[in-house]
């Protein structure tokens, strides 16, 4: 395998409960507790899990937007907090971020236009001259067609679909080799999604774009990803290639997701097996001893509440965070 | 089955500045007793009007312009607002989308439920609480004594979402609409939401309308459909029929995007374009624009409702023609 594109090590983002006026209150919130990826040139990595998972806070600290409490980050074996003031200017520029609602992310009193043209003159990419030009080439490749009639638009006079094309659009122009899409399309109505999908399956191939792309939806991340990395309360519970995680998944609480997802046909949804878990979601503020599943978890026994659980592997991309994943299977079958 | 609820040629509109919204226009749908219904479409396509209509919770600019909802019979958009209190939670219940929304900050949940109880079942306070009590425990929500005493922000997401079901089901109605009941929710506690809706159902022998726009949920727990576009109804169909053969070209593309389960897709399935701004409706069939089986006279003739050979019913000229 060559160099990884990126490389995110032991990472962890620990936010203080407390704020200035309660500086007494010395909890933290480990919204992502030791988080270890690697992303492959042109590769799509989905990061999924439930809310509070830490999916988008680890995104947002790869892009640079949140601030790491240990661990380190590289980018093409360079660690990021370690680069010069004009190597991060390249980095940023390399890495870019598409957010769930592109309304909130756009400036009211901009024009589609302003939004394209600024972080090409910012970053040099092209001369005053070809700006326009540029800015109706970018439209086109996004499908914003006929470009010209876009230009003037602000962000009220777009649809949904057409403000995240504008994001793409943006974030392309400054020719990044990865792009952290953060649920680039849970607002958007199905007919509109896979728009959206095709987009960027269609930017990927065409200039070799990796994605982390974080979504709560499998049924998007079966579509679209390569590899899978499944998190829970901070930390990964299995990671393998898509085949993988879906095909032989290993872990119990991925089974239960998969389990809870609506499948839209009626014979297949109700013929499959019924894993519900009970409760919700722990704070992670106080995290369970040992395993941080075993709360919930329907196989879980008491070494899960005192130890917590290392890697298994399963051949040479497949690994899971749980004491049982060996026997997932019979496991699973005494329970019904 | 007897039926239950009978709508025929609703239509709600919005008057506004830039003109009138027709956001819900000549629908007809019955449900039946104890049957689980879903009302499938996408954002504005009007599903949550037809709600708020049947309930006579539709406000300026809103007004409901035509048509009858019959519930058992009556007519409930002739009754007094007094007599349409009564209806609403003694034989209509209603759960929301966003519970916390619908439920008062600064009351206990237990005194929420048990206010309902009063109001409908006459019943004396002390006698209020303990069937408030009991409500709780028919949610499934552990230490039920303890928690009607929290205030709604003590309680999660999903806990909401059960003390909502709890006081539209207090009163045992005969029909509960849930309207996107899931959509703010994880998906493991959907699964729960969803498992509890459909057991207290089939228990209570309640109808469900289930607005959403989730065809996964609708498959797995409803028996019927009905398919939304543009404030209209296009299509009903049983619902095993529906996913195995739509009829209407709407339906049909709308399965198509839903994406399956089982494969990584290079080329995903769209429907061009995107749904009408309401106050510019396309001539004839409201989904002409969009769609890919579209004929010439889609443009000019309005298509009726046809019932179709699987016991359903469209909305498209093309099977008008085949009649």
């Amino acid at each position: 395998m060559t160099e990884p594109l990126l490389e995110v090590e032991d990472l962890k983002v620990h936010f203080p409960v407390g704020d200035e006026w309660q500086k007494r209150d010395r909890r933290v919130v480990k919204a992502v507790d030791g988080v270890s990826l690697s992303l492959q040139r042109g590769e799509v990595l989905a990061l999924a899990g439930e809310s509070g998972c830490g999916k988008t806070t680890l995104g947002r600290s790869i892009v640079g937007l949140d601030k790491p409490t240990k661990g380190t980050i590289k980018f093409k074996g360079k660690a990021i907090n370690k680069l010069s003031t004009e190597e991060r200017k390249v980095f940023r520029q390399k890495m870019q971020m598409v957010f769930q609602d592109p309304f909130d992310s756009m400036n009211p009193r901009k024009t589609a236009f302003e939004m394209i043209a600024q972080p090409l003159l910012l970053n040099n990419i092209v001369s005053k001259t070809e700006l326009l030009s540029e800015v109706l080439r970018l439209f086109e490749i996004v499908g914003l067609s006929p470009s010209k009639s876009y230009l003037s638009r602000s962000r009220y006079h777009l649809s949904g679909g057409e403000r995240q094309r504008l994001s793409l659009a943006r974030s392309i122009s400054v020719k990044p080799e990865i792009i952290v899409a953060d649920e680039p399309v849970s607002a958007l109505d199905i007919s509109i999604q896979g728009q959206v999908l095709s987009l960027l399956r269609q930017l990927q191939k065409e200039f070799q774009i990796s994605y982390i792309f974080i979504s709560h939806d499998l049924s998007v991340v079966r579509s679209l990803a390569d590899r899978v990395i499944i998190m829970y309360l901070g930390q990964v519970v299995e990671e393998g290639t898509t085949e993988e995680i879906f095909k032989s998944p290993k872990h119990p609480y991925t089974l239960a997701l998969l389990a809870a997802h609506p499948i839209p046909d009626p014979v297949l949804s109700r013929a499959r097996p019924r894993i519900v878990l009970t409760g919700d979601v722990p704070s992670p503020i106080n995290l369970p001893s040992g395993c941080r599943f075993h709360m919930r978890c329907p196989i879980a026994e008491s070494v899960c509440s005192e130890k917590q659980p290392a890697f298994m592997k399963f051949g040479k991309s497949h690994s899971v965070a749980c004491h049982f994943a060996d026997q997932i299977d019979s496991k699973m079958d005494n329970l019904t | 089955m007897e039926e239950l609820i009978n709508i025929e040629d609703l239509s709600t509109h919005y008057s506004t500045s830039g003109g009138v919204v027709r956001a819900v226009d000549n629908v007809s749908l019955k449900i039946h007793k104890g049957e689980a219904v879903a009302l499938v479409g996408e954002s504005g396509s009007g599903k949550s009007t037809i709600a708020f209509s049947m309930m006579r919770l539709i406000s300026s600019p809103g007004r409901i312009i035509n048509g009858k909802v019959a519930l058992n019979g009556r007519d409930i958009l002739s009754l007094s607002k007094s007599e349409m209190t009564r209806v609403r939670g003694d034989e209509m219940g209603m759960i929301f989308q966003e519970p916390l929304t619908f439920l008062n900050p600064l009351i206990r949940v237990g005194e929420q439920i048990a206010e309902a109880i009063r109001i409908h079942q006459k019943a004396i306070p002390s006698e209020a609480k303990e069937k408030a009590v009991e409500a709780l425990r028919l949610v499934q929500l552990p230490n039920p004594e303890t928690i009607a005493n929290y205030y709604p922000h003590q309680l999660s997401g999903g806990m909401r979402q059960r003390v909502l079901i709890a006081i539209a089901i207090s009163c045992r109605p005969h029909l509960l609409i849930a309207d996107e009941p899931t959509t703010a929710l994880d998906v493991t506690i959907q699964a729960q939401i969803m498992q509890l809706l459909h057991k207290l159902c089939k228990e209570l022998d309640t109808a469900l309308l289930l607005i959403t726009h989730d065809l996964g949920l609708v498959a797995e727990y409803c028996d019927r459909v009905y398919v939304m576009y543009a404030g209209q109804i296009v299509e009903e169909a049983d619902i095993f029929k529906l996913f195995k053969s739509p009829k209407h070209p709407y339906t049909a593309a709308l399965l198509s995007c839903a994406l399956m389960f089982d494969r990584r897709t290079e080329e995903f399935k769209t429907i061009n374009g995107r749904p009408p701004g309401r106050d510019q409706l396309p001539t004839g069939c409201r989904f002409h624009p969009r769609c890919s089986q579209a004929i010439s006279s889609c443009q000019s003739t309005v298509p009726s409702m046809v019932k179709l050979e699987n016991g359903g019913q469209a909305r498209c000229l093309l099977f008008e023609e085949t009649k």
